[in-house]
């Protein structure tokens, strides 16, 4: 073989190559793809076939059925029967509306379909129906008589126009109220209320028992931020009167958004992402106002959200406080909400019959508005929870957001106030997609805290807005609630220079614990530019520090002493304070001996007469003896004559328990003697039981063994100063008497779901019963036994005359034991606790 | 034969443990949904389908004691049967309005259903849905246990598909540390994923059912990036899926 036939063989082996190789790439690139393309217009037409033809024979069969309805509404109608006819004639508007839908499908549904034109019908199948099912209802409230003696049913307003209905079956109408109601809404401090909605709840008509008092009772949460203007409950009727702002529903406005957006973008475009920020921010500042208030919404979505123009800028209000409660309500959390909106966390613990108290409500408000987040990002609803992810364009920074405010119950912000924080720096960055999670305020561990509680008087805390709010009854127009305050009053960290705070006073509670109140005054000039956001809130805090710091200090100097111990100091053991005392007679009388003998040793002066002088020094000498004589041998037992001063130095409780026992429950109580009473009646008592007055604090029993606790607090949440001084004190004492302690301890997680378990159990275990009976101590007993608990420690406060908690008062302690536990746990516990209660604070 | 975890959960639906009857909810629910939308589409509209998918399980815990899983009867099949005896019951009870109240009741049509069937058969889909709200529950689970920012990693690298680099520039950390964090969730979905599979698992063919969509809940004591990515992307892909079936759902509502 020549070595150019080799060469044509190679060449030809190549070409062959290269021919397959481009071969495939035409089969891989062009040939699949183009089979796909074809298989896809196929299964388009074939589902078009398929649907028209569907819809053709479900048309004709509406029709049919038409036909033999409709002789049957003319026999009815015949013979008088008034309610078959009506009833067979709902059949035909029935098929009739389901042969248009047909006759809709099949002229245009399915061949836009066919085309890839979804949204050409997107309009016509989507928002249509939802725009039909929003529309108000009739604009007068049914009732007899005439158009005026209807208006006449709210005294002092005329109707006007009528809103869509809401879930609870109350109507809503727009009405304009007379000149004599306006000037008492001006007395109340709500200007410029041209128009109001008016909610009723027709008992006739639509409206139940539940959802009447269920708003009644989210009636009096609103009255006191000053949602409601007006309202009117008595057996016959039940209406409230709310301002009224027209505007249309963030979901409407978030479909509109989305659909001017460029296609492309997939996703919201600049102006439309800052608006949505823009809303949010609103809304988050409404619900941080609820918060304050004590309130949490509950129904968070974008259907409550309505966006409003003000003075040309869009701005969103929270509306419909159907579902509005306190945050410290003693009810059993409930599922309503909304599906999507509402923290399934929030099911799951409402199931288990937790009470609202026992949760942070507002952290469910903060899901919510993440939600609402979302759904304006992705124009969808947060399907997946918490799983799910925003797909559309959108910042990293704002997703970053979403996950936080929907991340689970205790891995969420804690407060509004940190989710406004992070959207006020998106908000503010001139890039919102060059920010990244780690520049927002919450990934930086910038402290953020929130604003004092303050107390919402109707008219203050909602300033009007009725002056610059239109009058007219736009189509979306919905029900308002009060806006939010304006930026500039808002505490937000992005515009903190204009925020006014009030200024904190100390008030001392305790200057032995250095226990204190931060309390209100007048407010003071706003922070200089520049400084930190959070510098206000730091110097309150070190100026509360200062002057508990010199409280403390004007204590000790007031008492004289090197005697007085401060807080925190080393507080020295009763034998260490003998100790000192003999130190210090012995001193004395060192000193008075070296008086003597000075006196004696001066010369000239020495007689050997027996004067006056001599006797009345050897009367003082003599006293001196038996003084100190009394004084060692009185050692620790006895303190009457310097109670005064040692009594502040070793502060003790004047008080001893009494500890019942009946069965398995032991009952440990104290005196019904409030603090600042036992501090002013101390001396007095000293004097008369001078062995009672001075207890040495005993050494805390200690278990031989562990034993498994329940600890139940009643005390109202959040807990204050001197409950949570309590309440530390007694489980600090149980640990370390060596009990397992769970449940209401100060340090417990609200996340933790099976303490909040056990804890509903252990209340529902009990509910209805009252407490100390011996209902309570058998059914909890029998229900620790059940648990495979050894003993449950309840912990009550005392109540005051009207009935409310009375924290400054000794709690009462129950200790239940299942009656399998040794007698050591149950002695140890109610030991622990009488001694734990009987501590100096 | 049933593992104790399955044994346990059926036990405590029959008990009428609320918390296990939610986690039922959550897991099968969507699916139920999903199913129900597919079978009545232009019949019944989307509060129909939340009302029949609430009956359903209304008529589960009537007929929770009945169910016996040793007749080989997967427990996702007889939920299906239930949903479609309620929807059946709904169409029924339509028919019997329409002629008139009182009258005698129609008889109830299902040949429907079979119109509904896609070219996988309605039962392997709904099967498939099935395994995918398990692995959503166990993702949740981890959610749920995790550090939020450890599963934020976890969730922007497996879920968002982002790469590392961008993940740890993102959120100030290391790369290194992102891909520490990140084995971490793994392993705990792993676990969860298993003890899921084994809780909702009534079948010895459901048990082999994550092995054949890729995930690997037993791999070598150190597996190997192989592993760990063909896990991750196993995750990713019925995520999507999951997700795409929500989406149609929300779409719906």
């Amino acid at each position: 073989m020549s070595p150019s036939d080799i060469g044509i063989g190679i060449a030809g082996l190549v070409g062959v190559i290269l021919a397959v190789a481009i071969a495939v790439l035409l089969i891989t690139h062009l040939l699949v793809p183009l089979f796909r393309g074809v298989a896809w217009v196929i299964a388009r037409i074939f589902h078009f076939i398929i649907g028209v033809l569907a819809d053709l024979v479900r048309m004709v069969g509406a029709i049919l059925a038409m036909i033999l309805f409709a002789p049957l509404v003319l026999l009815n109608i015949v013979i008088g029967r008034w309610s078959a006819s009506a009833h067979f004639a709902n059949s035909v508007k029935g098929e009739l509306a389901i042969a248009g839908a047909c006759l809709y499908r099949v002229c245009l549904g399915h061949p836009a379909r066919l085309f890839g034109m979804n949204g050409l019908v997107e309009g016509i199948e989507q928002r249509f129906p939802q725009a039909v099912a929003q529309a108000p209802s009739r604009d007068m409230p049914r009732g007899k008589g005439n158009a005026s003696t209807r208006a006449g049913q709210f005294e002092g307003y005329k109707i006007v126009g009528s809103l869509p209905t809401g879930g609870s079956g109350s109507k809503l109408y727009i009405a304009e109220p007379d000149p004599i109601k306006r000037a008492s809404f001006e007395r109340a401090g709500f200007r410029g209320v041209d128009q109001v909605v008016i909610k009723n709840f027709p008992v006739d008509d639509g409206s139940n028992l539940p959802n009447i008092v269920r708003e009644s009772r989210a009636l009096e949460a609103a009255k006191k931020l000053g949602l409601v203007l007006d309202h009117e409950l008595s057996p016959a009727k039940f209406y409230y009167v709310m301002r009224y702002v027209p505007g249309q529903t963030l979901n409407v406005v978030i479909q509109q958004m989305h659909a001017q957006s460029d296609p492309n973008l997939h996703g919201l475009d600049d102006r439309g992402l800052r608006s949505t920020l823009g809303y949010v921010s609103d809304l988050v500042e409404m619900l941080s106002q609820y918060h304050q208030g004590g309130l949490w919404h509950k129904d968070v979505k974008p259907e409550n959200i309505i966006v409003e123009q003000l003075d040309g800028r869009p701005r969103a209000h929270l509306v419909d406080f159907g579902l509005v409660t306190p945050l410290r309500s003693a009810m059993t959390l409930t599922t309503h909400g909304t599906e999507y909106f509402r923290d399934p966390e929030l099911v799951r613990l409402a199931l288990r019959g937790v009470k609202v108290q026992e949760v942070d409500g507002a952290k469910f408000d903060v899901y919510a508005a993440g939600a609402v987040l979302f759904a304006a990002m992705e124009n969808s609803f947060p399907a997946h929870g918490v799983l799910s992810q925003v797909t559309r364009r959108s910042p990293e920074a704002v997703k970053w957001i979403i996950r936080r405010a929907m991340a689970d119950y205790d891995k969420r912000y804690a407060s509004v106030a940190q989710m406004l924080a992070d959207l006020a720096v998106v908000q503010a960055s001139a890039d919102p997609f060059a920010l990244k999670p780690i520049d927002l305020p919450s990934m930086r561990g910038v402290p953020i805290e929130p604003p004092l509680p303050v107390e919402h008087a109707a008219h203050s805390s909602w300033p009007g807005v009725g002056a610059g709010v239109g009058a007219g009854v736009g189509a979306g127009a919905r029900v308002h609630m009060p806006p939010p305050l304006p930026r500039e009053q808002v505490a937000r960290p992005a515009d903190h220079a204009g925020a006014k705070r009030a200024r904190p006073d100390i008030r001392l509670l305790n200057w032995w614990t250095g226990e204190h109140v931060v309390v209100p005054e007048a407010p003071q000039p706003a922070a200089p530019q520049g400084e930190s956001p959070f510098g206000r809130w730091e110097q309150m805090a070190r100026k509360a520090s200062e002057h508990v710091e010199a409280a403390v200090d004007q204590a000790v100097a007031g008492f004289g002493g090197a005697n007085v111990r401060r807080a925190g100091t080393h507080m020295r053991s009763a034998r260490e304070q003998v100790e000192a005392a003999r130190a210090r007679i012995q001193a004395k009388r060192e000193g008075m001996k070296a008086r003597r003998m000075s006196r004696a040793a001066v010369p000239g002066h020495y007689s050997n007469k027996p004067g006056a002088s001599s006797f009345v020094s050897s009367l003082i000498v003599i006293g001196g003896f038996i003084f100190v004589f009394l004084m060692v041998k009185g050692g620790g037992s006895s303190r009457s004559s310097s109670s005064s001063s040692t009594t502040i130095s070793t502060p003790t409780v004047a008080q001893l328990p009494s500890v019942t026992r009946d069965g398995a429950m032991e009952t440990i109580r104290f005196a019904s003697q409030s603090s600042s009473e036992k501090t002013s009646t101390s001396k007095s008592s000293k004097k008369s039981k001078p062995s009672s007055s001075r207890t040495e604090p005993a050494p805390l029993p200690v278990l031989s063994s562990g034993a498994k606790a329940l600890f139940v607090s009643d005390f109202p949440a959040p807990l204050s100063a001197e409950a949570r001084s309590r309440v530390e004190r007694v489980v600090d004492g149980l640990r370390k008497s060596g009990f397992e302690l769970s449940g209401d301890t100060p340090d417990a997680s609200v996340g933790d779901t099976e303490t909040v378990d056990r804890l509903a159990e252990a209340r529902v275990a009990v509910s209805g019963v009252e407490v100390a009976s011996n209902e309570f101590r058998d059914r909890l007993a029998g229900w620790v036994k059940e648990k495979g608990l050894d003993v449950v420690v309840w912990l009550r406060p005392q109540l005051d005359s009207s009935g409310k908690p009375d924290v400054a008062k000794s709690p009462i302690a129950y200790v239940i034991a299942s009656d399998q536990a040794e007698d050591e746990v149950r002695n140890v516990a109610r030991d622990t606790i009488a001694a734990s209660l009987r501590l100096p604070k | 034969m049933l593992n104790s975890l399955t044994t346990g959960f059926v036990n405590r639906l029959r008990a009428n443990d609320q918390a296990a009857w939610f986690e039922l909810w959550e897991t099968f629910g969507p699916v139920i949904r999903a199913q129900l939308m597919k079978w009545g589409k232009g019949r019944i509209g989307p509060e129909t389908v939340k009302d029949l998918s609430q009956e359903t399980l209304a008529a589960l815990s009537d007929s929770i004691d009945r169910y016996d899983p040793r007749k080989g009867a997967r427990f996702s099949t007889w939920l299906l049967a239930i949903a479609k005896h309620v929807l059946g019951d709904e169409m029924d009870r339509r028919g019997a309005l329409k002629r008139g109240s009182g009258k005698k009741t129609g008889e109830f049509d299902e040949s429907w259903m079979a119109a509904a069937r896609s070219a996988l058969g309605a039962d392997e889909v709904y099967e498939q849905a099935v395994f995918r709200a398990k692995v959503e529950a166990a993702i949740r689970m981890v959610q749920k246990e995790s550090d939020f920012t450890d599963f934020a990693i976890y969730s922007m690298r497996v879920l968002e598909c982002k790469p590392g680099k961008e993940v740890a520039e993102a959120l100030g950390i290391s790369e290194p540390t992102v891909s520490r964090r990140l084995a971490k969730v793994r392993d705990v979905l792993r676990r969860r994923l298993g003890e899921v599979i084994m809780t909702y698992s009534f079948t010895q063919e459901e048990l082999t059912e994550a092995n054949r969509n890729g995930l690997d809940l037993n791999p070598k004591i150190t597996p190997g990036p192989d592993d760990d990515a063909l896990f991750d992307d196993s995750i990713s892909e019925i995520y999507h899926r999951q997700m795409e079936m929500r989406r149609a759902q929300t779409v719906g509502f």
